[in-house]
C-alpha cells in the first residue's frame, strides 16, 4: 500500500512537472489530473492486473481523455460525453468477466474426460 | 472569536447543519438498505447526480416540484435497477461497477445540462414551511421547524426504516441476504429479488438525495454540484453500523462540521479557508477508522451470491 502511494504520488508529479507544467485547478470536477485517479483502477483492471498489461490500457484511456479535448475544442462535443463513456467502459469491463469466467469453465469441463467427469459429478451428488 | 460565541450563530450553525444532514439522510438511508442486503453500491454518487438533474429540469420547465421529485425518482431507480443488473445478475466487482456507474452519472448529467439548459439557472425549490406554534419557540423553533420538506422527510424517513429493518419480514429478509444468503436461499428467500429490490431502492433514494440538493436546498444544478456527497455517504453507512439510527447521528456530525466549515470561510479566521474545507473528510476518515463497528457489517457484503458455490 506504501508503495502504491509513492506510486501515485508520482503519478501526480508527472502530470504537474511534466504535462502541464504548473498547479493549478480548473474548477472541474475531475480536478487537475482529469479523472486520471479513478480511471487507474480501471487501466489495472483492464491491463489484467499485469504490469505490462497496464501499458496499453493505460494508452487506451490517456487517448479517451486527449481525444475528449480535441473534440471540445474542434466540433464542441462537450468532454462530459468522454466522461459518461469512460463509465460505461469500465462498467461494460467489469461486467464481461462473467462471460471470461463461463467460458473457462466450459473449456475446462471439455478437457476433462468422459469417465473421470462422470465420477466427478458422481462425488458432488455424494457430498 | 467572540462573534462565534453568540447564540444566534451557534443556532444559526445547527440548523444550517440540520438542513444540510438531508440529502446525506436519503442516501445512507437508501445505502443502508443495499448494503444490508450485501451489495456495495459506490455509484451513489453518480445516481445523486443524474437524479439531480432530472429534477432540476423537469422542475424548471414544468414548473411542478413534485414531477421534478417524481423524475428524480425514476431516474434513480432505473440507475439502481442497472447497478443491481450489474452486480447480481453479471456478479462484477462491486467497488469497480460502483465507479463505472459514478462516472457515467458524472459525465451524463454535465453532458445534459450543457446540451439541454446550457446556462445556470435557479429554480424556486421546495418553500419552508414553519410549523404553527412549534416554529414560535426561541432557538427551538429554528433548529428544528423551520424547514422544507424534502427536510422533514429525511427525519421521519430514519424511523420508518428502522422499523423495516428490524420490525418486518422484509427488513428480516433482506439482512439475512446481506449475513448468509446459502441459508436464505435454502430457506426459499428468492436472494437476487431481495437485492434487486433493496439496491432498486438505495438508487431510488440517492435520486431524491440528489434532488433534495437541486430542488429544495440549492436551487440551481451546476457540473458536480454533488461534489462528493454520494461518496460520503457510503462512508457514514459503514460509521452509522449499517443502522438507521447510526446513520442519523453520522450525517448530523458531518453536516454540522460541514455547516461549521462554511461559517470559518466566510467569518474570514486566520485559518486557510482549503483547511476549513478538508475538516468534514478528515472527521470522516478519523471516524472510520475509530469509531466503525465492524461487528454490524453484512458478511456477504461484496460477495456475489451463486447457487451451489462454497
Amino acid at each position: 500500500m506504501i508503495l502504491a502511494g509513492a506510486l501515485a504520488g508520482l503519478a501526480g508529479v508527472t502530470q504537474v512537472i511534466g504535462v502541464n507544467h504548473r498547479l493549478f485547478t480548473d474548477g472541474s470536477a475531475t480536478g487537475f489530473t482529469g479523472g486520471a485517479g479513478f480511471n487507474g483502477i480501471v487501466a489495472a483492471l483492464f491491463g489484467q492486473l499485469h504490469p505490462l498489461g497496464s501499458i496499453p490500457a493505460s494508452v487506451i484511456f490517456g487517448a479517451l481523455i486527449v481525444g475528449a479535448n480535441k473534440m471540445q475544442r474542434v466540433v464542441q462535443v462537450p468532454t462530459a460525453l468522454i466522461t459518461a463513456l469512460n463509465g460505461l467502459v469500465v462498467v461494460f469491463v467489469v461486467a464481461s468477466e462473467i462471460w471470461r469466467r463461463r467460458i473457462a469453465a466450459r473449456e475446462e469441463l471439455a478437457q476433462t474426460p468422459l469417465e473421470s467427469r462422470l465420477t466427478m459429478d458422481g462425488e458432488a451428488a455424494e457430498s | 472569536v467572540s462573534d462565534f460565541l453568540t447564540p444566534a450563530v451557534l443556532v444559526g450553525i445547527a440548523a444550517s447543519g440540520i438542513r444540510l444532514a438531508t440529502p446525506y439522510l436519503y442516501a445512507t438511508i437508501g445505502e443502508t438498505f443495499g448494503q444490508l442486503s450485501g451489495v456495495l453500491n459506490l455509484g451513489v454518487e453518480g445516481i445523486m447526480l443524474m437524479g439531480a438533474f432530472a429534477a432540476f429540469y423537469v422542475a424548471l420547465t414544468t414548473g411542478n416540484l413534485w414531477l421534478g421529485l417524481l423524475a428524480a425518482i425514476v431516474v434513480g431507480a432505473a440507475m439502481g435497477l442497472a447497478m443491481a443488473f450489474i452486480s447480481v445478475t453479471l456478479k462484477a466487482e462491486q467497488g469497480i461497477s460502483g465507479i463505472g456507474v459514478y462516472l457515467f452519472g458524472l459525465g451524463m448529467s454535465d453532458l445534459l445540462f450543457q446540451k439541454m439548459l446550457g446556462r445556470v439557472a435557479t429554480v424556486n425549490g421546495f418553500p419552508s414551511l414553519p410549523i404553527p406554534v412549534l416554529s414560535q419557540i426561541p432557538y427551538l423553533g429554528q433548529l428544528f421547524f423551520k424547514h422544507n420538506l424534502l427536510v422533514y422527510g429525511a427525519y421521519l424517513l430514519v424511523p420508518i426504516a428502522w422499523l423495516v429493518i428490524n420490525k418486518t419480514t422484509w427488513g428480516l429478509m433482506i439482512k439475512s441476504v446481506g449475513q448468509n444468503p446459502a441459508a436464505a436461499d435454502s430457506l426459499g428467500v428468492s436472494v437476487n429479488m431481495v437485492r434487486y429490490l433493496s439496491v432498486t431502492f438505495g438508487g431510488l433514494m440517492s435520486g431524491i438525495a440528489g434532488a433534495s440538493l437541486s430542488i429544495a436546498l440549492l436551487n440551481v444544478f451546476q457540473q458536480n454540484l454533488t461534489s462528493g456527497m454520494g461518496f460520503i455517504a457510503v462512508a457514514l453507512v459503514y460509521f452509522g453500523g449499517w443502522s438507521p439510527w447510526g446513520v442519523l447521528g453520522g450525517s448530523l456530525l458531518f453536516s454540522t462540521v460541514n455547516a461549521l466549515q462554511n461559517w470559518v470561510q466566510v467569518a474570514n479566521l486566520p485559518i486557510p479557508s482549503d483547511f476549513a474545507v478538508m475538516m468534514p473528510y478528515v472527521l470522516t476518515i478519523l471516524a472510520l477508522i475509530f469509531a466503525v463497528r465492524r461487528v454490524n457489517q453484512p458478511a456477504a457484503l461484496t460477495k456475489t451470491y451463486e447457487r451451489g458455490e462454497s
